[in-house]
């Protein structure tokens, strides 16, 4: 306690003499504070820590349509959950913690958890941790025929998961020229599901349980100095996804016609077992500098190199084919083996010159490019009863391998103080090498190039009366891309609108368009997409606010296919037509009148698939004391889809709780 | 321990010798035109306590950041004409600023940090989206940057204050869980700039950061299906969110493959795309055909098998 005293004399007493550089009248200010603060009688003192929790219970009402629907979209059940949690703790001038955050959201049940943990002393360390449980349930049809009959199977892909994802990241010094760090992070998903264990000619749905996950090590450390910075980052990590796929019982399939007469069918025994692990090395170099005023110089270079090796098992017996040699067979032995080895770097310089004010240059080169090697060989036992058929053993070799270089250049001038205007040109080119499809007969690799021209421009404006807008262009000229759907020639438009008409009233508009065309022979596609939206932010007293905002998009997607078993030519033409719109109205008494919300969202589409899913809300918060507050929770989710009537759902929700702040 | 607390009582003493000496010292090496955050406390008292709890309230005390004693000054320039005549136009406001002017006052500190390495090629960048349209600095509690930031669904309405299209996007019925606080718009985009277009997200060096959550789609894979590396995940995905289950572009499976898949080949060298040669010559007729991913399961990569069976 003495050495405690004679510190805090040591520190008490310069700050009391120090006398800082201030001019008269700002001394005669301090006075009238100073006067002022001993007149008031509120303590300004202030605790430190701070907590806050939010407990709710939720009743959900049946589930009307198809529950499966529900869970893959919603996936919110009934109980006593932790809806929120915080808690803040921030002492400047502590010894070994000075700031602490703690956040929980969404725990007991719900298919989202998080929490979240810093804790930091300024100029000493600084630790963020993170933890999410996600809950992924997917029984959707993704397939879904809008005439569902015979042969479509709405379970055959179905996930019930658990992704779970620890990130730790300490930082030493944080805030000094030479800041050291290390990270962890973990990444696991566990559960199960259903797939497919496909067959020559038949296919069967069984059970698939999933397990994978990945552990991520990092450090490294950062230069900070005045005018230059380097990071130098090294990492490595180690994958492991071990997955298996079984059947429990005698299955006919999904082909219900016999084949020669046979039937065919896959016996209780059937299994798979995948046996894939992997590590990869990371390397993160990042250089910034500001050698002039005038100059600005960025690099970084990334490096990764990730192998992955597999082993696959595959044991079946029951009946089966094979179509070419019209051979059936009872019993299919697999195995497998391969690895792939995939380094990837990438590099990017970039410049910017200022010779005056208002005028900037800025330039970009990228490259990033990959080779993946790899290697497999594959032995496979058939036998037809007690007789072996002849053994089949295959090996081969496979690649990707893949180049993109960017350059970009701009000028950036400001014309005035309110308005800036920029143009510049971009250049995108590559080379893609990759197998052929298996019928084109051809065993060198199939090459694409990529080559596009771009122009930019742009402008930003501020108006008097705060409206501000932003103007964003592109048109793309290009000869080359990878796929039919890629982009090559296009124009796209956007613009941002923001208008203050008061403080307490907010408008703003966006509109974006892009159209882009591939005129070759044989692909033929024309792609566009406008979406308009409107906010507006009506806050014109404490005791009420709206907030609302309206959405409209479209899209059109024509190009062509070829039906293989018809030779006949088709479109693939998808249209999409949506509205959505969001509101919000607070009405808030004040006191300890209950605060009353309602709202909601609505999306209606159509078109191609359409949509209608309305989720309106209503809520209610009253305040028992300052620090206890009792609210309520209305919410009703409704999805239908008049080509997909199977996959609607109806749904109200009841959420009532209790926030503590303390 | 008597023994010991003697030298340390010595060491109080004198450093409270010292310290008066040093904060003159400090107060005189003021360069000129500045008056010091402690001038700047006697009107804006409220501001520098909040600011004693950000995190730039370091610059006040390290020397070698170079704004030891002035940090309000390292933002707003020089303060000792304003702390004279206290008017407003005195001192610079960077909410005031047009946006180069704001960020060049950032900038002078924050330019070289590994945030910025990207930051040309980001399009906040390029639309001269400055600094403090995101960042506040001297705010505390549940106002400050660092507590919107950390919180998933402050962070998500503070970038749906400008991004109102891709937070409609988000009340579509298939999307990543986004509205439901259980991600952040960060989780995957850098606001600051990236390599990856769309300011995406880089991790484990120069992997999208999709691959981040999906670690079970990164492969490498011993046979890769050529869209997920040469281009994105938003060949096939919405990734905001879609009217499609599993928040594909197309309404059906069939149509997603056979756009690329067309079974087209064409003869001109400008139409050279990739994977549009037949893959097999399927019967479209029956519905069990038309939905690919049925037999094609592994669609992201295999490494057990060439046609993506399994």
């Amino acid at each position: 306690m003495k050495l405690i005293g004679i510190l805090l004399l040591a520190f008490a007493l310069p700050a009391q003499e120090t006398q800082p550089p201030t001019a008269p009248q700002a001394e005669q200010k301090k006075e009238e504070k100073t006067e002022a603060k001993t007149e008031s009688p509120t303590p300004s003192a202030e605790s430190p820590f701070s907590i806050t929790f939010d407990l709710g219970a939720r009743w959900i009402s049946d589930v009307r349509g198809d529950f499966n629907t529900y869970r893959s979209m919603v996936n919110l059940g009934e109980g006593i959950r932790l809806m929120g949690m915080e808690s803040h703790f921030q002492q400047p001038g502590a010894k070994f913690l000075d700031t602490m955050h703690l956040q929980a959201n969404s725990w007991g049940g719900d298919p989202y958890n998080t929490t979240r943990l810093d804790l930091g002393k300024q100029g000493l360390y600084r630790f963020r941790g993170l933890y999410s449980n996600i809950a992924y349930f997917n029984f959707l049809p993704s397939f879904a025929n809008p005439g569902p009959i015979r042969g479509a199977f709405f379970n055959q892909r179905a996930y019930d998961i658990a992704n779970r994802i620890t990130d730790m990241e300490l930082e030493l010094l944080p805030g000094g020229r030479v800041i050291p760090y290390v990270a962890y992070a973990r990444n696991t998903g566990f559960g199960d599901g259903i797939t497919t264990f496909v067959s020559e000619s038949n296919e069967y749905p069984l059970r698939n349980l999933v397990r994978y996950s990945q552990d991520t090590y990092r450090g490294g450390v950062r230069v900070e100095l005045s005018r230059f910075h380097a990071t130098v980052e090294q990492g490595g990590l180690a994958f492991k996804d071990d997955q298996k796929v079984y059947s429990t019982e005698r299955l006919p399939g999904n082909r219900l016609t016999p084949i020669l007469g046979q039937a065919l069918f896959l016996n209780a025994d059937a299994l798979q077992a995948y046996g894939m692990s992997g590590d990869g090395i990371f390397t993160k170099v990042l250089v910034s500098s500001n050698p002039f005023n005038w100059l600005d110089l960025n690099g970084q270079f990334l490096y990764n190199r990730s192998i992955t090796n597999s082993n696959f098992l595959q044991s079946a017996t029951g009946n089966f084919v094979q179509l070419a040699a019209l051979q059936f067979y009872s019993r299919q032995f697999d195995l497998f083996s391969g690895d792939a080895r995939m380094p990837h770097s990438n590099g990017q310089f970039s410049a910017e010159i200022r010779p005056s004010e208002r005028l900037r240059f800025q330039s970009t080169y990228m490259t990033d490019r990959y080779d993946n090697d790899t290697r497999w060989s594959l032995a496979q036992q058939l036998a037809q009863g007690a007789a072996n058929l002849p053994d089949v053993n295959s090996n081969g070799l496979d690649l990707l391998r893949f180049t993109y270089d960017r350059y970009e250049s701009q000028a950036l001038l400001d014309i005035t103080s309110r308005i800036m205007l920029r143009g510049g040109y971009r250049a995108e080119w590559g080379r893609a090498s990759v197998r052929r499809g298996r019928v084109s007969g051809e065993t060198t690799p199939e090459t694409g190039k990529l080559r596009r021209h771009v122009g930019l421009a742009g402008a930003n404006i501020r108006l008097p009366g705060n409206i501000s807008m932003t103007h964003d262009l592109e048109i793309a000229r290009g000869d080359r891309t990878y796929f039919r759907t890629s982009l090559q020639n296009y124009h796209r438009y956007r613009t941002q609108v923001r208008y203050a008409i008061r403080p307490s009233v907010l408008v703003g508009a966006n509109y974006s368009q892009m159209e882009n065309t591939n005129p070759a022979q044989g692909v033929n596609l024309e792609f566009f997409s406008r979406a308009a939206t409107a906010n507006v932010q009506f806050t014109p007293a404490k005791y009420y606010s709206v907030l609302a905002e309206y959405s409209r998009t479209s899209l059109r997607s024509d190009l062509l296919y070829l039906l293989p078993h018809a030779l006949q030519t088709e479109r693939s033409f998808y249209r999409d037509n949506a509205h959505t719109s969001t509101l919000l109205v607070d009405v808030r008494p004040g006191g300890r009148a209950p605060v009353l919300s309602i709202g909601g969202s609505l999306f209606v589409s159509s078109g191609s698939r359409p949509v209608r899913y309305y989720q309106p809300v209503g809520r209610f918060v009253l305040p028992l004391t300052n620090r206890v507050q009792v609210y309520s929770e209305w919410r009703w989710f409704g999805l239908s889809e008049p080509f997909y009537l199977y996959q609607g759902f109806r749904n109200h929700q009841i959420l009532t709780g209790l926030r503590l702040s303390m | 321990m008597p023994g010991r607390s003697i030298p340390l009582e010595l060491c109080s003493l004198l450093l409270l010798a010292w310290t008066p000496v040093m904060a003159q010292d400090a107060a005189a090496a003021l360069p000129a035109g500045y008056a010091g955050s402690e001038a700047c406390a006697v009107c804006h008292d409220e501001v520098v306590k909040n600011f004693a709890k950000n995190r730039h309230a370091v610059l006040d005390t390290k020397k070698q950041r170079g704004w030891e004693g002035r940090a309000c000054e390292s933002c707003h320039g020089p303060g000792a004409k304003h702390a004279e005549t206290a008017d407003a136009n005195d001192i610079r406001n960077p909410l005031k600023l047009r946006p180069l002017a704001a960020d060049k006052a950032c900038l002078s500190c924050h330019l070289n940090q590994p945030t910025n390495v990207g930051r040309i090629s980001s399009g906040h960048a390029r639309n001269a989206v400055s600094c403090v349209s995101c960042h506040n600095v001297h705010k505390t509690g549940a106002e400050a940057s660092a507590t919107i930031f950390r919180k998933a669904s402050t962070l998500n309405r503070q970038c749906g204050t400008c991004h109102t299209t891709t937070m409609a996007e988000f009340q579509r019925p298939h999307r990543h869980p986004l509205p439901e606080g259980a991600m952040k718009c960060t989780d995957c985009h850098n606001p600051h700039g990236s390599a990856l277009p769309r300011s995406i997200r880089t991790v484990n060096a120069n992997e999208p950061g999709c691959m981040k959550c999906h670690a079970d789609k990164r492969g490498p894979f011993v046979f890769e299906h050529a869209p997920m590396r040469l281009e994105n995940c938003r060949t096939c995905h919405e990734p905001h969110g879609s009217a499609n289950p599993r928040m594909l572009t197309r309404q059906e499976v069939f149509l997603q493959c056979l756009e690329c898949h067309s079974n087209l080949a064409s003869p001109s060298p400008a139409a050279g795309t990739l994977g549009g040669v037949p893959p097999a010559f399927h019967d479209m007729r029956s519905p069990r055909i038309r939905n690919c991913t049925i037999c094609h399961i592994k669609v992201h990569g295999s490494n057990v098998n060439r046609a993506l069976l399994r």
